[in-house]
C-alpha cells in the first residue's frame, strides 16, 4: 500500500474519472456541522491510491444529530462501516459567545458529542474517526473575556475531554486536525472566504492532510500497518560518509548540525520501542558501519536496536528481498529510508509495495517530514510489540540452526519449544485483538476484532477463545495464534483461526488443532466445522485446514467448507514437537 | 494582454478542470454545463485565481456564473 503521497489537488481531482471497481469497497460516513462536500471529493480522489475503492456519504450541515438519532435516517440506511464524526471551531465559538461563554454551553456542547457517539456504539460495530478542535481559529483577544473560562481554556477543556473518551472507548480513533492545523499553519489551514461561501472552514491542502490520515487509519484497521523501517546509514543515519571521515567525525551530537540527526535517531528508538522494528541496510563494509556505532559515544541508536544490520555492496532491493523473508512480513508492511534517490528508485521499481519514504533534501527537515507522513498510528501498545522485536532479532540464529540442521523436523526438535494456551481473559484481549487486526497471511476467515467485539464475545457463552503463546530456546514469542470458536448444535465452528506469520509452520497449527480437539471431546461434541475464506492476502494459509486433515466439504474461488469427525477416532492427535505447558 | 489571449487561457482552464472540450463558450455557464456546480465553483476559482494571480471578492465569486461574466471579471482584475 502506498501510504507516502505526495499528490496535488489537480492530481486528486484527476483520479474522480479513474476506474476504482477493481478495488476492495469501503464505506464511509462524514458527519459534521460544516460542509464536507469538499472533503468528500478529496477522499474519493486519494482513495485511489491507496487501492480503495470508497462510497461516501455526507451530511447536511446542522443535521448530525437528527440523522444519528432518527433509526430511518439517509446515514442508518448507508450503513457504513467507518464513521467521520467532525466539529469545527468555528461553530464552536459563534455557539460559545452566543451562550456568553459559560461553563455550562461547554458541558452541554462535550455531552452531545458523547452522547452521539455512545448511541452509535450502543447500536453497532462500527469503527468512529472523532476529530479535536482546533485550538484557536482566530487570534484569541484576551481584552474580550474577562473571566478566567475564555474561549481559549475552553476549547483545552474540549478536547481534553475528547481524548479522554477515546481512550476510554476502544473503536473510536482520534485524528488529532489540532495538531494538524498548527503543523501547517493556521494562515494555510483555515480559507475563511471558503468558510463564509461554503460553509467548509478548510483549504484543500489541509483537507488532503486529512484525508491522508483517514485514509492511513483505515488502511491500519484493515491490517496494514507498517512493521518494519528500512535504514540507510551515511547522511540518513548521520551526516557524512563515515568510510571517508571516519567514526568519529560523522555528524551526529555536538558537532555541526549533528544535533539534526541526535533528534532523528531519538525518534526512531521511540518507534522501536512501541513495537515498530528497525534494520540498517547500508552500502558499506560491514566492519566500518559497524564501527559507527560501536565507536562514536554520540550514537543514539546501538547495534542492539536493529533487527538486522546489513551492510555490503548487494542492490539493496535484494538485501530487502532476504530480510522479508527471514522475518515473515509483507512488503508492504516496510519504510524504506535513504537519502539517496538512485537507491529510493531502486526500490520502487523493484520492490512496488514497499513504501519508500521521499526524504527532504534538506537534511535537518528529516524528522519534520517523517513526522508529517502520520503514518505510525499504534491502536494498542502491548508486551508482545517489545517481544517480537527481539524475536525479529533471534529469528537470524533460528535461521543459522536451520541451516546446520539436516532436515526441517530435526530443527524443529532443537527449537525446544514450548506452547502455552490461554482461555480468554482481560489481559489478553489486546494483543488477541491487535493480532487479528495486523495478521493477514494467516488469518483462514479475516475476521478482525476490536477490543469491545473480544469483550462481548468474552461475556457470550456460546463461544470459546483462547490464544497460544510461544517459548523456544531463543526467546519467549508472547501470544503469536488464536482461535475463536462457536459452539453449536452438536458441533464447533472454528470462526477464526489466526496465526502470526512469525510463527507459521513451526507446528503450532497442529498444537491449536489438538487443544480444538480436546476442548470438543471435554463438551462431548464429535463434529468440527471450519472454513477459509480467501482474501486477497491469506493465500499462504489456503491448503492449511486439508493440511491438518480436514475433509472438505464445499469448495468455490473464494471459500472452502471442511469438516473433521472425531467421532470413536482416538488417534487424530497431530505430530507437533511444541510441548504443551501445563494449564487449567 | 488582450481579451483574445485571456480567453484563450480561461477556455484551456476550463478544458482542464472539467476535462471538456469547448465549442463554443456562450453555453459555458451553470445552467447547461453539468458538472459546473456550487460545489466545483470554488475549485474552479482558486484555479482561475492561480493561473492569473489574481483575487475574486467573495461577494462576486456567487454571480460568476458564466464564461462570459468570469470573463470580464478577468479582465477587469488586470486591468
Amino acid at each position: 500500500m502506498p501510504r507516502i503521497i505526495e499528490n496535488s489537488f489537480a492530481e486528486i481531482r484527476k483520479n474522480l474519472k479513474r476506474n476504482y471497481s477493481k478495488f476492495d469497497q469501503v464505506k464511509i460516513s462524514l458527519l459534521s456541522d460544516f460542509s464536507a462536500r469538499f472533503l468528500e471529493d478529496i477522499l474519493k480522489g486519494l482513495s485511489y491510491d491507496f487501492k480503495l475503492n470508497m462510497s461516501v456519504f455526507t451530511t447536511e450541515v446542522n443535521s448530525v444529530s437528527a440523522e444519528v438519532i432518527n433509526k430511518n435516517s439517509n446515514f442508518r440506511k448507508f450503513d457504513a462501516e467507518y464513521i467521520f464524526l467532525s466539529f469545527s471551531t468555528l461553530e464552536f465559538e459563534r455557539g460559545f459567545y452566543k451562550n456568553k461563554g459559560t461553563k455550562k454551553f461547554v458541558k452541554d456542547y462535550k455531552e452531545n458529542i458523547f452522547s452521539l457517539l455512545n448511541t452509535q456504539k450502543k447500536e453497532s460495530n462500527k469503527k468512529i474517526f472523532l476529530t479535536n478542535l482546533i485550538e484557536s481559529v482566530n487570534r484569541i483577544d484576551s481584552s474580550l473575556t474577562n473571566n478566567d473560562y475564555n474561549l481559549k481554556t475552553a476549547l483545552k477543556d474540549i478536547n481534553f475531554e475528547i481524548e479522554k473518551f477515546i481512550s476510554n472507548n476502544s473503536g473510536v480513533f482520534l485524528i488529532d486536525i489540532n495538531n494538524l492545523a498548527l503543523d501547517m499553519g493556521l494562515k494555510n489551514a483555515i480559507d475563511f472566504r471558503s468558510y463564509y461561501l461554503t460553509q467548509n472552514p478548510y483549504s484543500n491542502d489541509f483537507l488532503i492532510e486529512l484525508s491522508k490520515n483517514i485514509l492511513n487509519l483505515i488502511d491500519i484497521l484493515r491490517g496494514n500497518a507498517i512493521k518494519l523501517i528500512v535504514l540507510d546509514l551515511d547522511n540518513t543515519l548521520y551526516g557524512g560518509i563515515v568510510g571517508d571521515v571516519g567514526s568519529l567525525n560523522i555528524e551526529v551530537g555536538s558537532l555541526g548540525i549533528g544535533k539534526a540527526f541526535t533528534d532523528f535517531q531519538m525518534y526512531l528508538k521511540q518507534l522501536k520501542n512501541t513495537g515498530i522494528a528497525l534494520c540498517v541496510v547500508s552500502k558499506n563494509d560491514l566492519k566500518t558501519a559497524e564501527d559507527a556505532f560501536k565507536n562514536n559515544p554520540e550514537m543514539v541508536l546501538s547495534l542492539d536496536d536493529f533487527v538486522v544490520f546489513k551492510a555490503n555492496w548487494k542492490p539493496k532491493s535484494e538485501n530487502i528481498k532476504e530480510i522479508k523473508e527471514m522475518l515473515n512480513i509483507g512488503y508492504s508492511s516496510i519504510l524504506f529510508i535513504d537519502d539517496n534517490p538512485f537507491e529510493r528508485n531502486e526500490i520502487k521499481e523493484t520492490l512496488k509495495d514497499v513504501n519508500v519514504l521521499n526524504l527532504p533534501i534538506e537534511k535537518t527537515n528529516y524528522l519534520s517530514y517523517l513526522k508529517s507522513q502520520n503514518i505510525f498510528l499504534i491502536a494498542e501498545n502491548t508486551p508482545e510489540n517489545k517481544l517480537r522485536l527481539k524475536q525479529y532479532k533471534n529469528e537470524e540464529k533460528r535461521n543459522d540452526i536451520k541451516n546446520k540442521s539436516s532436515s526441517f523436523t530435526e530443527y524443529l526438535k532443537k527449537l525446544n519449544m514450548v506452547g502455552n494456551i490461554n482461555l480468554l481473559d482481560k489481559k489478553t484481549i489486546p494483543r488477541v485483538s491487535q493480532l487479528s487486526l495486523r495478521s493477514n497471511q494467516f488469518n483462514l476467515r479475516t475476521v478482525r476484532y476490536l477490543v469491545e467485539d473480544l469483550n462481548k464475545i468474552f461475556n457470550n457463552k456460546n463461544y470459546i477463545v483462547f490464544s497460544v503463546s510461544l517459548k523456544d530456546k531463543f526467546d519467549d514469542l508472547g501470544i503469536i495464534a488464536f482461535a475463536t470458536l462457536k459452539v453449536k448444535k452438536g458441533s464447533l465452528f472454528i470462526e477464526n483461526f489466526v496465526l502470526s506469520c512469525r510463527a507459521a509452520k513451526r507446528g503450532v497449527e497442529e498444537f491449536i488443532v489438538n487443544e480444538i480437539l480436546r476442548l470438543a471431546k471435554k463438551k462431548k461434541i464429535e463434529k468440527i466445522e471450519a472454513e477459509y475464506i480467501a482474501s486477497p492476502k491469506n493465500s499462504p494459509s489456503k491448503e492449511l485446514y486439508e493440511n491438518l486433515g480436514f475433509k472438505i466439504i464445499s469448495s468455490t474461488k473464494t471459500k472452502k467448507c471442511y469438516e473433521l469427525n472425531i467421532k470413536g477416532n482416538k488417534n487424530n492427535i497431530l505430530n507437533t514437537y511444541i510441548k504443551e505447558s501445563s494449564y487449567e | 494582454m488582450s481579451k483574445k489571449d485571456f480567453e484563450q487561457r480561461l477556455i484551456k482552464i476550463f478544458e482542464d478542470f472539467f476535462s471538456i472540450k469547448i465549442k463554443d463558450t456562450k453555453k459555458v455557464n451553470m445552467k447547461d454545463l453539468e458538472v459546473w456546480d456550487s460545489i466545483s465553483q470554488l475549485n474552479l476559482i482558486l484555479e482561475i485565481e492561480s493561473e492569473f494571480d489574481i483575487m475574486f471578492p467573495s461577494d462576486e465569486i456567487l454571480k460568476l456564473e458564466t464564461f462570459e461574466t468570469l470573463l470580464d471579471k478577468i479582465v477587469e482584475l488586470k486591468s
